[in-house]
This record gives structure tokens, C-alpha cells and sequence, in this order.
């Protein structure tokens, strides 16, 4: 479970957060949405643990992130916008340190990174350093890196950036599967189709504040536009699309 | 080794196989020189050999003093004095993001590692690395001082060397640690550009006063007198401990020995005490600030280029209002573009950003306000 109660954090004197509260029942795929700068980085940067938050406070599976990091860091399965990955090492040699990190016995952490591997088609790249993987097959190893150790709560940033269309299908149904067991999970994506099919409830934030959670169907109705796209528009004050397109046409013919 | 790194708090099986993996990924990325920007140093073991060879020529050169003097005291300041320049080059030069490094964050950040252990990571990675480079230049002059001078000799140099190497990297990490507790993240990395270029002149300072010094000596009888202010400096401590292994028990060898012993022994207090605490958090803060600062034109932050910039910066402080000028006649959409930028952030800070009335102009700023903001 996630809970966050009066988030907020800034950046100098840019507030980033302001007094976010959010709620992530167990079995919950929540899909969390703004644009780009909304602070949506910064709550997950907070939920991880990475930076502390100037006030208010996050409880993730009965854990303070603040007062209890380590054990929210145990509990939690992060994927990150960026595969940040030690490219030096080969993608088994990686797996094998996260699986060291987290404790897990070597025969175990061996079974899983084999399967796991095979799931993701990279059994016979497991030796290969991952400065010579493509971008999609760094994410594969992120998202197996994220699930390794089994999380409670599992937080992903854009995981489905740079994979093919059969392992995002994989990745997506893993998920839904995922939630199905229990697990929480909180879901950043810009891909607000992936997020209407996959999620049970949505959040939009626009900076740093709030504007709208529920359903995709309540925040449809609640702006009473007929895609989620078109919601999200409008509750982050986005533009008219095709006279921004126009323009900027109009603007490269000068 | 695991029980004493468990009673300091840290994990030992995270440790372990944090330290080999990030030494592995060194050893292949980079060789053994760390982070100097702009460099492509050879890597693996082809960089190793290279660096072999360099530091035992270094190491044969230093031999020759062995060979030649009589003086245990002066050997053992020529040795000293040279470790301290060779490791504290290296941890200026090579490892000055030791510590400071916002890269292990991004992957290690979220994971469940104690501050202690990761501090603990980094300074074994900084150990391995100048104890390597202290092993390669000293194995010549350790052996020489076997055969030249016996065993007593042989058993103190090799303290010796060791003791100068691992203190001078615990004194610069030391420094760098205590500058992230007290510098606030935003200004840590320009405080460590002037913190660097100081460090720089007390090394490059020390060893040219000493080398000079020796030199004259060296000339003349191949002995160095011991004087009060040449005890006062480590290498002095450090050379202090062949007086020690040939039996000399007098306050002029006790002192300097003790001072040394002192020296590291406080240094491993400090570094495994509360500057290792919070450490990670202090590394995000850095990383946060790092990411945010990089949003802003790429500066160049070695010490050496200190003058550089200060003289960039007046120039460019005298050449803006014009800069300004020019842009607000020549190019007019721009600045009013940036006028309407600011002008739509303050209705978006009183709410009347709802009222879904733009004109065309206005939405090229909102395009380039949205990626501003961007995180």
C-alpha cells in the first residue's frame, strides 16, 4: 500500500510538490499522469527513498520513507525513466549484484535470473556487457532488476520506453497479473492508452498540485470529453493541438 | 574482516559483492585511472601493464637513494614525500568523485544499502586503487631495503609506505567528506573546484619544498638532519619508523611515530563515524542538484581552470547589457516571447490559467514554458 499525506518539496525556491495526498490500495494499478515538470518524478524520487520531502510524509507497505528507508527499500520494486545500469558489467553479472543487494541465496537469485532471462529472450546475452545492449533490452534487465526480489509495491517510470510490442504485451499482462496477487502498483507513463486499459484508478497532477483522480471513466465524465487524452488536456491546461502544429509549421517556413 | 565491518555497520555480504562489481566495471571502463575528464585512458589489462611499468620505474628510481645512502632517516622522507605526491595526485586528479559521484546513485539510490555501506563501498574502491598504485612503486625500494639495510629496515619501510599512502587518501576523503556535510548539495561542486585547487598547491607545494630541500642534501652527503619543523611534517612521522625498527626509543623518533599512528587512526574514526551516516542522503541531494544545474550551460569545474572561468565571467558580466541590448532589437519575438512566458506563469500563479483563452503567439511560449519547467 501507498500513502502519501501533504507531500510537498521544492527545488530552492521552485515548488515541485505541493501537499500531495495519494492512496495505492493493495491489488491497485494506479496510473499516475501530468506532464512534463508536473512533479511526478519528484514523488516517485520520494517514494524510493532517493530525496526526502520538506513536508509531509509517504508511507509505503506500513513504512515510513523517511523514518524507516531501509525497509520501504527492501519492499519496493523500482523500474526508472532511464535504465541507469553499471554498463560495465555483463547483464548477469548485474542481476547477480541486485540479487546480492537484496539478500536473496544464490540458488534461488540463479533460478530466477535464468527464468526471468528466458522470459525476456536474453538467456544468451546474459554475458554480454550491457554497454553493447540495445535501449530495449537495458529496460528488460531494469525490469527484471525491479521484480527480482519479489516487491510488495512496485513503482515504474515509463517501463514500457524502448521495449518491442511483444515484451511491452509481456510486461503489461505481468502487471495486471502482479496486482492480481496483491501487490501494489504505482504506474508513470505518458502513453494514456496503456494507462486507460491497465489502470484502476488514475491520478493527474499539474504542478506539483493534484487536479483530478478517480476512474478513467470518472475523469471522462468529470470533464465531460470522451477519451482520456482529451481529459488529461484539459485538466492540465494543454493547448489546441492542431493549431499548435500549425504554427509551428508556420514558424519553420519564416 | 567480516566482523570488524559488521561492528562498523556495515553489511558485509552487500559490501562484497558491491566492491567487486564496481571494481570490475572500473577495471573495464576505465583502467585504473578514475573520472578525469576528456581522457580516454586504455582500459583492463593493457592499462594495468602500462601503469605497472610506470610506477616500478618510479619505484627503481626511489631505490637508488636506498642503494647510495646510509641515512635511513632521509630514505625514508624521499619515500614518503614522494608516496604523499603520487597518491594524493592520483586522489585529486582521479578520484576527486570519489565520494562525490552522483552516478552509483541512480542505481543504487532505491536499493535497500545503508549509508555506512556504501560509504564503506567507496572507500575500499579508493583503497584498492592507491594501494595497488603504492604496491607497484613500492615492491623495488621495499626489496632493496631488505638486502640493502636488513629486515628491520624492510619490515619499516613497508609501514611506512603503506601508512603514507593510506593516509593521504583518508585525508583527502576525509576533506571531501566533511566539505558534503557542511556545504549545502547546490554548492558543493563549485566549493570543491577551489577546495581541489587548494589541495593542489599544498601538494604540489610540499613535495617541491621537500624535494628541494632533499635535493640540496642529497648533493651534498646523502643525509637529511633532523630538525623540529621536519618532524613536524608527516613524511618526517613516517621516516621516523626506521629510527623505530633500528632500536631508538628517544621522544624525537616516540613522537612523530605516535603522531602518525594518531593521524590514522582519528582519520578511520571520522571517516567511519558520522561523516559516513546520511551519506546517501547527502549524495541525493548532490545528484538532485547535479541534474538541476545541468540544465544550466556546462561550466567547465577542474581547479585548474578557476582563472579561466573567473576571467569568463567578467567578461561576460561586461558584455551583457550589450548582449541584452542587441537581442531586444534584433530579435523581438524572443524577448516577447520571454515577456509573455513570465506574464502567463504569474496568471498560472493566481489561478486564471482555466480561462482557455490564447492567442496563436502565446502557445509558442507555452510550448517552450512546459519544456522550462520540465523535469
Amino acid at each position: 500500500m501507498i500513502v502519501t499525506e501533504n507531500l510537498s518539496r521544492s527545488y530552492g525556491n521552485k515548488a515541485a510538490l505541493v501537499g500531495l495526498n495519494l492512496t495505492v490500495e493493495p491489488g491497485e494499478i494506479l496510473g499516475f499522469l501530468g506532464p512534463n515538470g508536473a512533479g511526478k518524478s519528484t514523488t516517485v524520487k520520494i517514494l524510493t527513498g532517493m530525496i526526502r520531502p520538506d513536508a509531509g510524509r509517504a508511507i509505503i507497505a506500513g513504512f515510513d520513507v523517511v523514518e524507516q528507508p531501509m525497509e520501504v527499500k527492501k519492499r519496493i520494486g523500482y523500474v526508472p525513466e532511464t535504465a541507469a545500469l553499471y554498463d560495465g558489467l555483463t547483464g548477469g553479472e548485474y542481476l547477480e549484484l541486485i540479487a546480492c543487494l537484496y539478500h536473496i541465496d544464490s540458488k534461488t537469485a540463479v533460478a530466477r535470473r535464468s527464468e526471468l532471462l528466458e522470459l525476456f529472450g536474453l538467456l544468451g546475452n546474459e554475458n554480454d556487457r550491457m554497454s553493447e545492449y540495445s535501449k530495449g533490452m537495458r529496460q528488460k534487465i531494469a525490469i527484471i532488476a525491479a521484480m527480482m526480489h519479489r516487491p510488495e509495491v512496485l513503482i515504474m517510470d515509463e517501463p514500457l520506453d524502448g521495449l518491442d510490442a511483444n515484451t511491452a504485451m509481456i510486461v503489461k499482462e505481468l502487471v495486471k497479473q502482479m496486482a492480481q496477487q496483491g501487490k501494489t502498483v504505482l504506474f508513470c507513463s505518458h502513453i494514456l492508452d496503456v494507462v486507460d486499459r491497465m489502470c484502476s484508478k488514475i491520478v493527474i497532477i499539474n504542478q506539483g498540485r493534484l487536479v483530478a483522480s478517480g476512474t478513467s471513466d470518472d475523469l471522462k465524465h468529470q470533464t465531460g470529453e470522451a477519451t482520456l487524452e482529451a481529459a488529461f488536456g484539459k485538466l492540465t491546461g494543454g493547448q489546441d493541438v492542431g493549431r499548435v502544429a500549425a504554427d509551428f509549421l508556420s514558424a519553420l517556413e519564416k | 574482516m567480516k566482523a570488524l565491518l559488521e561492528a562498523a555497520g556495515v553489511d558485509y555480504a552487500q559490501w562484497l559483492s558491491l566492491t567487486r562489481a564496481l571494481l570490475k566495471r572500473d577495471f573495464r571502463t576505465r583502467g585504473t585511472s578514475m573520472g578525469r575528464a576528456g581522457s580516454a585512458p586504455a582500459t583492463g589489462m593493457r592499462a594495468l601493464l602500462s601503469q605497472a611499468i610506470m610506477y616500478s620505474l618510479f619505484g627503481g628510481l626511489l631505490s637508488t637513494a636506498i642503494v647510495f645512502s646510509h641515512d635511513l632517516f632521509f630514505i625514508g622522507v624521499v619515500m614518503s614525500a614522494y608516496v604523499m605526491f603520487m597518491v594524493g595526485t592520483a586522489v585529486l586528479l582521479d578520484h576527486s568523485s570519489a565520494l562525490t559521484a552522483a552516478d552509483d546513485f541512480a542505481v543504487l539510490g532505491y536499493r535497500p544499502i545503508t549509508s555506512r555501506t556504501y560509504f564503506a563501498v567507496r572507500l575500499t574502491n579508493v583503497l584498492v586503487y592507491t594501494l595497488l598504485m603504492t604496491t607497484l612503486v613500492a615492491y623495488i625500494p621495499v626489496g632493496a631495503l631488505f638486502i640493502k639495510h636488513g629486515v628491520a629496515a624492510g619490515i619499516a619501510g613497508f609501514f611506512a609506505l603503506y601508512g603514507t599512502s593510506i593516509s593521504v587518501a583518508f585525508g583527502l576523503l576525509l576533506g571531501y567528506a566533511s566539505l558534503q556535510r557542511l556545504v549545502g548539495a547546490a554548492r558543493l561542486k563549485s566549493v570543491l573546484s577551489y577546495v581541489q585547487l587548494l589541495m593542489s598547491f599544498g601538494i604540489y607545494g610540499g613535495y617541491f619544498v621537500i624535494s628541494r630541500m632533499v635535493s640540496k642534501s642529497f648533493l651534498a652527503s646523502m643525509t637529511l638532519t633532523k630538525t623540529w619543523w621536519l618532524l613536524a611534517l608527516p613524511p618526517g612521522w613516517f621516516a621516523s619508523y626506521f629510527d623505530l625498527a633500528a632500536g631508538q626509543l628517544t621522544p624525537s623518533v616516540l613522537l612523530p611515530v605516535t603522531a602518525s599512528v594518531a593521524m590514522l587512526v582519528g582519520m578511520t574514526l571520522a571517516l567511519t563515524g558520522r561523516l559516513s551516516a546520511g551519506f546517501t542522503d547527502r549524495l541525493g541531494e548532490s545528484a538532485v542538484s547535479s541534474r538541476r544545474a545541468s540544465a544550466a550551460p556546462a561550466r567547465p569545474t577542474k581547479a585548474g581552470w578557476f582563472l579561466a572561468n573567473r576571467l569568463i565571467d567578467r567578461v561576460g558580466r561586461h558584455r551583457e547589457p550589450a548582449a541584452r541590448r542587441a537581442r531586444s532589437s534584433d530579435a523581438p519575438p524572443r524577448a516577447r516571447c520571454s515577456r509573455q512566458r513570465r506574464r502567463r506563469l504569474r496568471l498560472h500563479a493566481e489561478g486564471s490559467h482555466h480561462d482557455g483563452h490564447h492567442h496563436g503567439r502565446s502557445k509558442h511560449c507555452e510550448v517552450a514554458n512546459v519544456q522550462h519547467v520540465g523535469s
